[in-house]
C-alpha cells in the first residue's frame, strides 16, 4: 500500500520534536479542553460546529505555533465563553482565564525555537514567579469585578467610564511602544 | 571566530500581537456588554502585553561563534561555542547549527535554547563530531527573545565555518622490502654494498675503508686487518595513484560501511604513513577529482599531513566538469606505483597498463566493497550488479595478464606477498616499452 505524500512531513515533524515541545503541545491541548469543560459546567456548552472549529484551530496552532492559528483559537475560546456562560461572577471564570493564559504562553514558548530544540532553564523559579504574578492580578480583577457588581448593581457607570479610559490609555501606549526600533 | 554580519532589530512576535489582539477586544466587550468575566479572561493577556512592552530590550545582542578546531581526524570531536552579549530584557538566547551530514552534533538536532535572567552574556556549547573524511561546513543561526516571547531579535546567520576532516589512516604494515630502492638514505636494503646497518660479510681491509669498520676479532685471529661489510641503506619512491572517477558502495562514515572512495582514502593514508615513517619518499596522484590532483614525492611528518590534506579534498568529479581523468604522472624510474581503485573505470585500467609498460612497478589495490549485489533488494539491480562484476573480473584478468598484480585491501600485510614477488621478479630479465 502506498503511503500518501502528506504523511511524511507529519512523520518528520513528530520525530524531530523534542520532549519540551511535546510538553508544550500537551499543555495547549489540556488548557483548551479545560476551558471547554468549564463552559460546559457553568454554561450551555459548545455547539458541534464550535467544537470542530476549536479542534481544527488547536491542531493548526500546535503544528504551527508561530502562525495566526493561536490567535484564532483564543478568539474562538473567548467567543465560546461569551455565548455559553451567563453567570458573570462565577469562580469558573478563573479556570477559563488560567486556560487562556496557558494556551497563550505555551504556544508562545513553542514558537521561540524550532521543534527539535533542547531547552535549558537554569532558573525555572523565575518563570514560575512571573506566571504567579500574572495569575494573581487576574484573580484580583475577578475579585474586583465581583465587588463592583455588588456595589454598583446593574448600571456601573463610573467603573465603565474608568475602564474605558484605562483601556484607551493602555491601547495607545501598547501601539506606540510595540513598534520596532532600530537597535 | 564568526560574528553577526547584519544589524537586526527587536520585532514584535505573533505572540505579542495575539495577546494584544485578543486581550483588548475582550476587555472592550466586557465593558460594552457589562460582563466582568470577559475582563477576567482578558486580564492575563493584557498583563502579558504590557509586561512585554515594558521589559522590551532596547539594544541588539552581540553574537559570535568559535570553532575550537577546524581540522579533525575521522571520529574526532571539537567544540563550537556561540557567544551572546545580551542587553537587559533578553529572556532567551537560541542558536541553531546546520551542518553537513557527516558532522554529528550534540545536542542531536543542533538547536539549543537557553533561558536567561538578565545575565549580560551567555555561551551556548555544541559538540561537533566528524564521521567521514572530506570538507564539511557548519552554519550557525542565532536569535533571542524577550519576556513572554513578545519580541524577537533575529534569526541572524553567522558566517559559515569550514571543517576539514582528514582520513583516519587504516592500520597498515608491510614487512616486504620495496622492489627498487634508489635514494641515498633509507631503510630498504640495497642490492649493492655500501654504508648501512645490515651486515653483509667480512673482507680484508682495502685502502679507503673506515677504521671504525675494522673487525678486531677476525683481524687478531688472522693477523691481517679485516673490516665488516654492510649492505647500503636506501630509500625508495612510492607513488600513490588514487582513482576518484567513481565512488561505489554505501558510505556510512567511520562507524559503518565504507565505500570504495572511503577505502581508497584511508588506505592511501595508511600506506603513506607507513612508508613516510620508514623514511621513504611518497608522492600522490589523483585522477577523476575536481580539485588538486598532484603532490610531488617528499618525506617527513609534514609531508604526511600534506598527503592527508589533499586526500580530504578528494571527491568524485561531477560529470558536467572538464574531464580530469587524463593526468601527467611524471614519475621517476624505479618508483613503486600503488594504484587504489575499484577497477570500474576503463581509465583506471588504462593508466595501470600504461605505467606498467613504461617499466614502472605497479601494484593495484582493489578498493571495491564486498557484497554489492546483496545490498539491494531489487532483483533486477542485483542482476545488473552481477553482470557488471563479471565484466570487471574479465578486466582484472586482462590487467593481471599485463603483469600487474591486483590485491584486495585488508589492512596490515596487504602488499607483503605481492612486493616479495615483485622483488624476486626484478632479478629476472624483462622487456619494457618506453
Amino acid at each position: 500500500m502506498r503511503v500518501p505524500n502528506f504523511v511524511w512531513p507529519l512523520v518528520d515533524w513528530s520525530t524531530d520534536s523534542g520532549g519540551h515541545h511535546w510538553l508544550l503541545r500537551a499543555a495547549t491541548c489540556a488548557a483548551t479542553v479545560c476551558l471547554l469543560v468549564a463552559s460546559e459546567i457553568v454554561g450551555t456548552g459548545a455547539s458541534f460546529l464550535m467544537l470542530v472549529g476549536v479542534t481544527l484551530t488547536l491542531v493548526w496552532a500546535v503544528v504551527s505555533p508561530d502562525s495566526a492559528a493561536a490567535l484564532a483559537l483564543l478568539a474562538l475560546l473567548g467567543w465560546e465563553w461569551y455565548t455559553s456562560v451567563q453567570d458573570s461572577v462565577t469562580p469558573w471564570t478563573l479556570v477559563a482565564a488560567v486556560s487562556m493564559f496557558v494556551v497563550h504562553t505555551s504556544v508562545a514558548s513553542a514558537a521561540t525555537a524550532p521543534a527539535g530544540a533542547r531547552f535549558v532553564d537554569p532558573r525555572p523559579v523565575r518563570r514560575l514567579v512571573a506566571a504567579v504574578v500574572v495569575l494573581a492580578l487576574t484573580a484580583g480583577v475577578w475579585a474586583a469585578g465581583g465587588v463592583l457588581v455588588d456595589v454598583e448593581g446593574s448600571q456601573p457607570v463610573l467603573s465603565t467610564v474608568a475602564a474605558l479610559l484605562g483601556l484607551a490609555a493602555l491601547g495607545w501606549f501598547v501601539r506606540d511602544a510595540s513598534l520596532p526600533r532600530p537597535g | 571566530m564568526a560574528t553577526a554580519p547584519t544589524p537586526a532589530v527587536w520585532r514584535p512576535t505573533p505572540a505579542h500581537l495575539r495577546a494584544a489582539a485578543v486581550g483588548l477586544p475582550l476587555a472592550v466587550a466586557a465593558i460594552a456588554v457589562r460582563r466582568p468575566d470577559l475582563l477576567v479572561l482578558a486580564t492575563p493577556l493584557l498583563v502579558i502585553t504590557l509586561w512585554s512592552v515594558l521589559d522590551r530590550p532596547r539594544e541588539a545582542p552581540r553574537t559570535s561563534a568559535r570553532l575550537v578546531s577546524s581540522t579533525l581526524r575521522e571520529g574526532e570531536e571539537t567544540s563550537l561555542h556561540v557567544d551572546f552579549g545580551l542587553p537587559a530584557g533578553t529572556r532567551q538566547s537560541i542558536a541553531t547549527v546546520h551542518s553537513s551530514p557527516w558532522l554529528h552534533l550534540r545536542p542531536r538536532r543542533g538547536v539549543l535554547a537557553l533561558a536567561m535572567a538578565d545575565e549580560p552574556a551567555a555561551t551556548l556549547d555544541f559538540e561537533v563530531r566528524s564521521t567521514r573524511w572530506g570538507e564539511q561546513h557548519v552554519a550557525v543561526v542565532v536569535a533571542a527573545t524577550s519576556s513572554w516571547g513578545g519580541y524577537r531579535w533575529g534569526p541572524v546567520g553567522l558566517p559559515d565555518f569550514g571543517v576539514t576532516t582528514l582520513p583516519l589512516p587504516a592500520v597498515f604494515d608491510a614487512a616486504a622490502p620495496a622492489p627498487h630502492p634508489s635514494g641515498l638514505v633509507g631503510v630498504n636494503r640495497s642490492a649493492r654494498l655500501g654504508d648501512g646497518s645490515e651486515f653483509a660479510g667480512i673482507r680484508p681491509f682495502h685502502t679507503g675503508d673506515r677504521l671504525r669498520r675494522i673487525h678486531w676479532p677476525v683481524s687478531l685471529r688472522t693477523r691481517n686487518i679485516h673490516v665488516s661489510e654492510t649492505w647500503a641503506d636506501q630509500d625508495t619512491q612510492v607513488v600513490l595513484v588514487v582513482d576518484a572517477t567513481s565512488d561505489v558502495g554505501v558510505s556510512e562514515g567511520i562507524d559503518g560501511a565504507a565505500s570504495s572512495l572511503d577505502t581508497a582514502a584511508r588506505a592511501a593514508g595508511a600506506i603513506s604513513e607507513h612508508y613516510l615513517h620508514r623514511g621513504d619518499r611518497v608522492g600522490l596522484r589523483i585522477f577523476g577529482t575536481a580539485r588538486r590532483t598532484r603532490l610531488s614525492a617528499s618525506t617527513g611528518k609534514l609531508h604526511l599531513r600534506r598527503v592527508l590534506d589533499i586526500l580530504a579534498t578528494m571527491s568524485v568529479q561531477p560529470p558536467h566538469l572538464e574531464d580530469n581523468t587524463r593526468i601527467q604522472f611524471g614519475l621517476d624510474a624505479g618508483a613503486l606505483v600503488i594504484m587504489l581503485s575499484p577497477l570500474f573505470s576503463v581509465t583506471a585500467l588504462g593508466h595501470a597498463v600504461t605505467l606498467a609498460r613504461q617499466g614502472l612497478t605497479v601494484v593495484v589495490v582493489d578498493t571495491l566493497p564486498a557484497g554489492l549485489p546483496e545490498q539491494t533488494r531489487d532483483p533486477y539491480v542485483a542482476l545488473a550488479w552481477r553482470i557488471r562484476l563479471l565484466q570487471r573480473e574479465a578486466d582484472v584478468r586482462r590487467v593481471n595478464g599485463a603483469g600487474i598484480p591486483v590485491v584486495p585491501w585488508f589492512g596490515p600485510g596487504s602488499l607483503d606477498q605481492v612486493l616479495r614477488d615483485i622483488g624476486r621478479r626484478a632479478s629476472a630479465p624483462r622487456m619494457a616499452r618506453r
